[in-house]
């Protein structure tokens, strides 16, 4: 079958010393930091992007994946033990982790998210190996007003899942793609929005927002929060770690159903890890025989969000790899990662790279078992770092961010520049407004033109081209659907609120 | 709510400066030629950006006005300076200082941003991590940074 031998060749190139080295570089760092408390998985990613590219596009992927689901896992164990979620994905695992940390569970809680979050990613990548290539070779048919009405969908759906107004963010989402027009016009060789400055001829460097954005204003916002906060001293010996049987029992098929949850939310546009992970963690509640149990420490409520954010953070690589359109902030990342190394996102990314996209999917496998291996026996350590006080975290952060900011093309005006994103970035925090959409906008901005462009070209002008064809049409439909339900949706729920409050 | 209440709003302020960005976008873009919906210019699209964001970011301070709950509270200067301003220094100082001096003072400035910093914490810090630094980005990825000042002439 076209399959395994594709993965066995996946395998040849993901099990050579150098990639397998940073494969285990990229998991381990990636929990490392993603236990550090303050840090989400965004800022960790975004920290960490610069060393990638002083390697070869493989290994920079492989590592760059590691991170992730290194830093999802991690970031697991600091909303068990310390209530404070890295990422919105896993807020909700806090609502029933920090209660059985509580109880003197926490080690219990611990091993089932692990177990969850390996079993979970490894499904998640058969998922991967077995979707991608099917939908590459539907994307290939898609012409400049498919990808166009795509991205208006994969933007519009960014907009409606963050939080706050959905016109702010699609605000935001707006600016971004302004943001995205800096630089030098590729058709008319014209220099847009430089103000001036040759630095900006190639556009912002897509590190310098993310880092300014997720990095310094995350920094600067923590700074305000941070006072005493209280660890648990967790006992982590052998013996509590081995799961009890009723947990098992109970954990199971909450691991099963999160995970199918999970690598289907995946996929889509937006969706991502919080959404599934919150859904998960709904069919569980809904589905339980004794809902109440829930909130106070139920096992269900923290394997099936977590197994459900680990597979979505996998299959969420495929419209990134596939169709070269990210679903969210994390894959707007790795396309630009991509970009950063010389190859064009799209349906070609497959056959074109074969030894990256196999490459990766192996090491997906290979780097769920060695979070295994590096969380169940090692948990005590990552447990002592939550000691580490912020005081001492911060500043080391910073210097991560400015030097990874400089080191990408050694120049000290992307590091000004960046700081001046890290002042917007607070401004934002402050005002409400998720960065989220901007940095999906920022990204996709430069192909959204373009494909615009050609789209117009084609039909000499015609607005009508993006109804007409009946794919495009589709994707535009679901974006307006999708707001209408979110928006009446939204309205509802602040109805009712406005009706508990009025008595 | 009074009028200068409601314009500490979440929502009419960040729709105040994501419209203001729009209008920037827009006067600036007015510079580049616009072309036809056929065969466009490089002004076309950032023009209808900039509109777009105009009208979201108008629609969020109305929204904000007619609905909006939430003032802005919480601003701390000693923060938002600290941390910048540790950036810039490292930013103006790598180069001529080199990246050992550079790091030193960008963790103890940064440092000083925090409440809960101490001195001596930070001194510390800031020698492992110079130390780190050399190690990691010049000996381990080789990205070509001066160590030490320039003026030293040692590397």
């Amino acid at each position: 079958m076209e399959l395994f031998s594709n993965l066995a060749h996946g395998f040849g190139i993901a099990l050579s010393p150098t990639n397998l080295l940073y494969c285990m570089m990229g998991v381990t760092l990636g929990t490392f930091v993603g236990v550090l408390p303050g840090i989400g998985s965004l800022a960790t990613i975004a920290m960490l992007l610069p060393i990638t590219f002083h390697l070869d596009a493989t290994a920079a992927l492989i590592m760059l994946a590691g991170i992730y689901y290194g830093a999802m896992c991690g970031g697991s164990t600091t909303s068990i033990l310390v209530n404070l979620p890295g990422t919105a994905a896993h807020a909700v695992t806090c609502i029933d982790g920090y209660p059985m940390a509580k109880q003197g569970r926490a080690a219990a809680a611990l091993v089932i998210t692990t177990i969850a979050s390996v079993f979970a990613g490894i499904v998640a990548t058969m998922v991967i190996a077995m979707a991608a290539p099917s939908l590459a070779r539907v994307a290939l048919n898609f012409g400049a007003p498919e990808y166009f009405s795509l991205m208006v969908l994969a933007l519009l759906a960014a907009a409606v899942i963050s939080q706050g107004a959905i016109v702010k963010s699609l605000a935001m989402a707006a600016f971004g793609l302004l943001l995205g027009m800096s630089g030098t016009d590729l058709e008319s060789g014209v220099p847009r929005y430089t103000f001036g400055h040759p630095e900006l001829w190639d556009g912002i460097n897509f590190i310098v927002i993310a880092m300014g954005l997720f990095g310094f204003a995350e920094v600067i916002s923590n700074l305000e929060r941070h006072a005493g906060r209280d660890v648990f001293k967790v006992v982590v010996g052998w013996r509590q770690m081995i799961p009890k049987r009723e947990d098992l029992a109970q954990g199971w098929k909450a691991i099963l159903r999160g995970t199918v949850v999970g690598a289907t939310l995946g996929p889509l546009p937006a969706a991502g890890a919080a959404l599934s992970s919150f859904m998960a963690y709904s069919i569980e509640k809904r589905s339980a025989k004794d809902p109440s149990r829930f909130g106070k420490g139920a096992i269900e409520g923290v394997a099936a969000p977590e197994a459900a954010n680990n597979a979505a953070a996998q299959t969420g690589f495929i419209p990134t790899l596939t169709l070269g359109i990210p679903g969210d902030s994390v894959g707007a990342l790795v396309l630009g990662a991509l970009m950063i190394h010389g190859i064009a996102p799209g349906p070609t990314v497959m056959t074109r790279y074969a030894d990256l996209f196999w490459g990766l999917v192996a090491s997906m496998f290979i780097g769920n078992m060695m979070l295994l291996v590096l969380n169940l026996p090692m948990i005590g350590i990552w447990v002592r770092m939550l000691t580490i006080p912020y005081r001492l975290l911060y500043p080391a952060v910073l210097f991560f961010i400015s030097v990874g900011v400089y080191s990408v093309n050694n120049s000290v005006f992307d590091v000004l520049l960046s700081a001046g994103f890290g002042l917007l970035g607070y401004i934002f925090i402050k005002l409400g407004c998720e960065p989220a959409p901007l940095l999906l906008g920022f990204i996709l901005g430069p192909m959204m033109e373009e494909n615009f462009r050609r789209a117009m070209l084609m039909s000499r002008g015609n607005p009508f081209v993006f109804l007409t064809r009946p794919l495009s049409l589709a994707f535009l439909v679901l974006a307006v659907l999708l707001a209408v339900f979110l928006t009446v949706s939204s309205m509802r729920a602040r109805r009712q609120q406005q009706e508990m409050a009025g008595g | 709510m009074r009028l200068d209440e409601r314009l500490r709003d979440k929502d009419v302020l960040a729709g105040l400066l994501l419209g203001g960005f729009g209008a920037l976008g827009l006067w600036l873009a007015l510079d580049y030629r616009l072309g036809t919906a056929h065969r466009m210019g490089p002004g076309y699209f950032p023009v209808l950006l900039s509109i777009a964001l105009i009208v979201f970011g108008a629609a969020t301070t109305v929204r904000g006005l007619l609905v909006g709950e939430e003032r802005v509270r919480g601003w701390t200067w000693r923060g938002l300076i600290g941390v910048l301003f540790a950036v810039v220094v490292f930013a103006f100082t790598l180069r001529p200082l080199g990246l050992a001096v550079a790091t030193v003072l960008l963790i103890v400035l940064g440092a000083l941003a925090g409440r809960e910093s101490r001195l001596w914490e930070a001194l510390a810090l800031a020698v492992v991590m110079a130390a780190l630094a050399v190690l990691i980005f010049v000996r381990g990825l080789g990205v070509p940074f001066r160590v030490w000042p320039a003026f030293l002439g040692i590397g």
